[in-house]
Parts: structure tokens; C-alpha cells; sequence
């Protein structure tokens, strides 16, 4: 007897247990929506040092790691001007020569300019390049990394910033990628100011466009 | 009594259990099969291309659809979304923020982006598909999974492209393809989600490119049956957008991943 009641209660827990899972499922879909809005007027909502542009690449917010494996929001980069370049560390043609440019470019600007100004390069390829690896290659490039990030991202955010960019690539059956040859020149609150195409070519421009962002 | 209770306990559960398997496909989905197919160009090298199965849309997204996604993220709205994420045209035939005027509701919606097709994906749970992923259904004919010996449905297709567009036609009137898909071809231009890999050769400066060989040379060349001259235009006119474009013939369907779907419903 007391048994079957023991079990009872266990029954009405399963239910109850059940009951919750389903109803949370079937709501999912409309809770997404609603998470959204809600994301969103905590956002505009802010008009304070974090708002951006509706031309600014921080609107997308996604999550990266750095070459410590610190997690790094892309909006964090608010603030100071980017160059960016996108590559992966297995490259052995495009990349180092697309790396050299931005250090040309880097080796070109006043210390006044440097402090306003970080070097990122984004990684295109999710599956090999974990911080790990970009540490050593960033190392291997000689980069100083206090002036430097390499993010290691998801392949959708990754798709998702090369999409926002311009910027071409495809894996190719050996695990490698080709890809466009391109730096992008952001100012501090995340517009493109300028795209350099191309590599080891005359990096002047990008050069004059920081001299005058600053 | 109390024997039937304990019977119910135990059985209702189970029948509120969601179904724990693989082959459960939402009603408006087909499931895709692994297979592979051999693209229209490539290097020398590639001679086929591997695709995972998976689950895709068998229509294309309708208006009805995406305005219920319009309806619940304001910021996709025609007014309020973001210039970065789709241009000047966004939902242009659109009277209103939630008002699709004279468009039917089941005709697929146009005048999207790639960023605003991903997001209404995402807010179903689902993706879109790869490029490799709507190519190997697309390349499907009526009859066969190959449709390239299909010249009637081949030549339609090639009709279609040279044909002046007009007003859009409902979803799924058409016959649907071997993999039960509808409109794959003849009513829109879709987006898939690795639209931006074809790089054309003007760009690929320094020799990081292979996609050369489908502008000049031996490319497009080689590719001289009309099937693949379709796919070909396809190529062509996905290297020339950019996510933030909206195009009047141009939108979208869902794909997803299969997985054990716990959740079972949808």
C-alpha cells in the first residue's frame, strides 16, 4: 500500500515533469521573437558610449576569442581605429603577405597614431585555428600582440563579418581556403572607411586615411 | 480502482513523451539524403562534392511567413531595419511595417537580404542551406535526381532565366522535383548561405583565387551542356551580390541540420 503510493507521487512528478518540458517547447518559437525585442530596446534603449551607427559593423555583437583565449565581444574594438585583415595560419602564400601590408602599415603611423589605433586579424578557418595556434603564428609573424588581436570565431559569426565586409572565401578539398586579398580600415565607431585590395602593394592610402581619422 | 490509476500514470507519461527520432520531419520539409554531385566547374582536382543529409523547406518563404517574423522582431521591419543589413529596396512592394499590400500571401517574399533571410531562419530553429546543399537538390529533375538528362525540364529552366519577370505566382503550384521540392526553378532566386565564395577573377589578385576558371577560360568552357549553363548563371549571380542587397526575384527557403531532435515537434 505504501508502496503504491510512493510510486503515485513519483507518477505525478513525471507528469508534471513532462507537462513543463512540452509547454516550454511550444513556446520556444514565440519566446525567441520576444528575447529579440527585448535585446533590442535594451540596446537603443542605451544611448550612452555604446551606441553605434546604423552603418557600424558593432552592430552585429558577435562573441570571438583571442589569441589567449579571453573571450572578446567585437564591439570592444569600439573606440579605437581597426585595421582588420582575415586569414587562417595554415596560408602559406597570401596571408604572410597580407600580415606584412598591415605591419607596413603599422610601421608607418606616428606613436600618437598607434595608440589609437588595433590590428586584428580574424581567422577564417573555425576548425583549425584555435587561439593556440594564432598565438603561434602571431608570434611566428612577429607581431607585437599588445597592439595586436587574433580572433578565432564561429563559422556562422565568421561567415556573417566576411559577408558584412566583402570578403570572398571557400574551402578547398585539401582544407585550405582561397580567399580575397583585403584590409578593411574601420574608425572608432565601426565604419568602413576604407577597403585596400591586393597584395604587397602601396599601402599610402590606408596610411593617409588613419593620419586623418585621428 | 486504484489499479487503473496507477495504469494511467504510467502510460500518460509516455504519451506525452516527445519522440525521440531522426526520421521525425517537420510537416513542411524534406528530408535529403547524403549523396554527392559533381559541380558544373572547379579545378581540375574536384571532381565531386560531398553533401551531409539533411532537412530543407520544400516551399520557398512566403510573405504570410515572413510577415509573422516582421511581426515579432520590430527590427526587421521596412522602416526600422538597419541599412548595414539590407539596402534602400528591402520589402519595396511592401505598403507598411505589417502590411504586404497587393502581394499575395503565399507568394514568396522578395526584396530580402541575405542578413534578414538568416535571421528569419534562425528565428524558425532552422538555416540556410549551403550552396553544395541547394545545388545538389536544385540539379534534381521531375523524374530523376540528376535532371541533366532531363533536356525539357533543362530548357525550362533556361527559359525562365531569359524571360522578363512579372508579378510573382503563388508558392507550390509547379511540379515539385524529384526530391519533392516546388519552385526550385521558375518562380525565384534563392539565398544560400556560402553565397560569398565565388570569387571572380578580377578579384583574386595574387593568385589566391580558383575560381578563375569560371569566367574565363577553361571553366566555362567546359561547361557547355544547357544544365550546366544554368548553374553556371546561378554562380555568377551570386558573386555579384552583396549581403546587404535586395533584389525583386530574389529570396529564400530554410534548410536544417538532423539531428535526434528531443523536441520532436513542429
Amino acid at each position: 500500500m505504501k508502496a503504491i503510493g510512493i510510486v503515485t507521487i513519483l507518477f505525478i512528478i513525471i507528469i508534471s515533469g513532462s507537462v513543463y518540458l512540452i509547454s516550454r517547447e511550444k513556446t520556444s518559437d514565440s519566446e525567441a521573437g520576444i528575447v529579440k525585442e527585448e535585446k533590442k530596446s535594451c540596446c537603443s534603449s542605451d544611448m550612452g558610449s555604446d551606441a553605434v551607427s546604423d552603418n557600424s559593423i558593432y552592430l552585429l555583437e558577435s562573441e570571438w576569442k583571442n589569441e589567449d583565449g579571453t573571450a572578446l565581444n567585437i564591439k570592444s574594438l569600439k573606440n579605437s581605429n581597426v585595421v582588420l585583415g582575415l586569414i587562417f595560419a595554415n596560408c602559406s602564400y597570401a596571408c604572410p603577405i597580407i600580415v606584412n601590408d598591415m605591419k607596413r602599415i603599422e610601421s608607418s603611423l606616428s606613436k600618437n597614431e598607434l595608440k589609437e589605433t588595433r590590428f586584428v586579424l580574424v581567422s577564417i578557418d573555425h576548425e583549425r585555428d584555435t587561439p593556440e595556434k594564432l598565438k603561434e603564428f602571431g608570434s611566428r609573424m612577429g607581431l607585437d600582440l599588445k597592439r595586436w588581436d587574433l580572433l578565432a570565431g564561429s563559422e556562422s559569426d565568421i561567415r556573417e563579418l566576411a559577408a558584412l565586409l566583402g570578403f570572398k572565401y571557400k574551402k578547398d578539398d585539401t582544407g585550405n581556403y582561397s580567399h580575397s586579398n583585403m584590409i578593411t580600415l574601420l574608425d572608432k565607431n565601426g565604419e568602413i572607411m576604407y577597403q585596400h585590395e591586393g597584395l604587397n602593394e602601396d599601402i599610402a592610402e590606408v596610411t593617409d586615411q588613419i593620419k586623418h581619422l585621428n | 480502482m486504484r489499479k487503473a490509476v496507477i495504469i494511467f500514470l504510467v502510460l500518460f507519461p509516455i504519451y506525452l513523451m516527445p519522440q525521440v527520432s531522426a526520421d521525425n520531419i517537420p510537416s513542411q520539409m524534406v528530408k535529403i539524403d547524403s549523396g554527392e554531385y559533381t559541380p558544373f566547374f572547379r579545378d581540375e582536382n574536384v571532381k565531386k562534392v560531398k553533401v551531409s543529409s539533411f532537412l530543407i523547406d520544400k516551399y520557398p518563404v512566403s510573405n504570410r511567413e515572413y510577415f509573422e517574423f516582421v511581426k515579432a522582431n520590430p527590427e526587421w521591419r521596412k522602416t526600422k531595419v538597419k541599412k548595414i543589413f539590407a539596402d534602400q529596396y528591402y520589402l519595396r512592394e511592401w505598403k507598411g511595417d505589417l502590411d504586404f499590400g497587393n502581394l499575395s500571401a503565399d507568394a514568396p517574399v522578395t526584396y530580402v537580404s541575405w542578413f534578414a533571410a538568416r535571421a528569419y531562419s534562425e528565428w524558425k530553429g532552422k538555416r540556410l542551406p549551403s550552396e553544395a546543399e541547394w545545388e545538389y537538390t536544385g540539379k534534381a529533375g521531375i523524374k530523376t535526381a540528376d535532371g541533366t538528362n532531363e533536356k525539357e525540364y533543362t530548357k525550362k529552366i533556361l527559359d525562365w532565366y531569359s524571360a522578363p519577370s512579372g508579378k510573382l505566382a503563388d508558392k507550390g503550384k509547379g511540379t515539385p522535383n524529384y526530391f519533392g521540392l516546388y519552385d526550385m526553378h521558375g518562380l525565384i532566386w534563392e539565398w544560400v548561405d556560402d553565397f560569398n565564395t565565388t570569387i571572380v577573377t578580377g578579384e583574386s589578385r595574387g593568385n589566391t583565387g580558383l575560381e578563375r576558371n569560371l569566367f574565363c577560360g577553361s571553366g566555362s568552357l567546359r561547361s557547355i551542356d544547357p544544365q550546366n549553363y544554368a548553374a553556371f548563371l546561378r554562380y555568377a549571380f551570386r558573386s555579384s551580390l552583396k549581403a546587404n542587397y535586395t533584389v525583386g526575384n530574389l529570396g529564400f527557403r530554410c534548410a536544417k541540420d538532423i539531428k535526434i531532435n528531443i523536441a520532436g515537434r513542429n
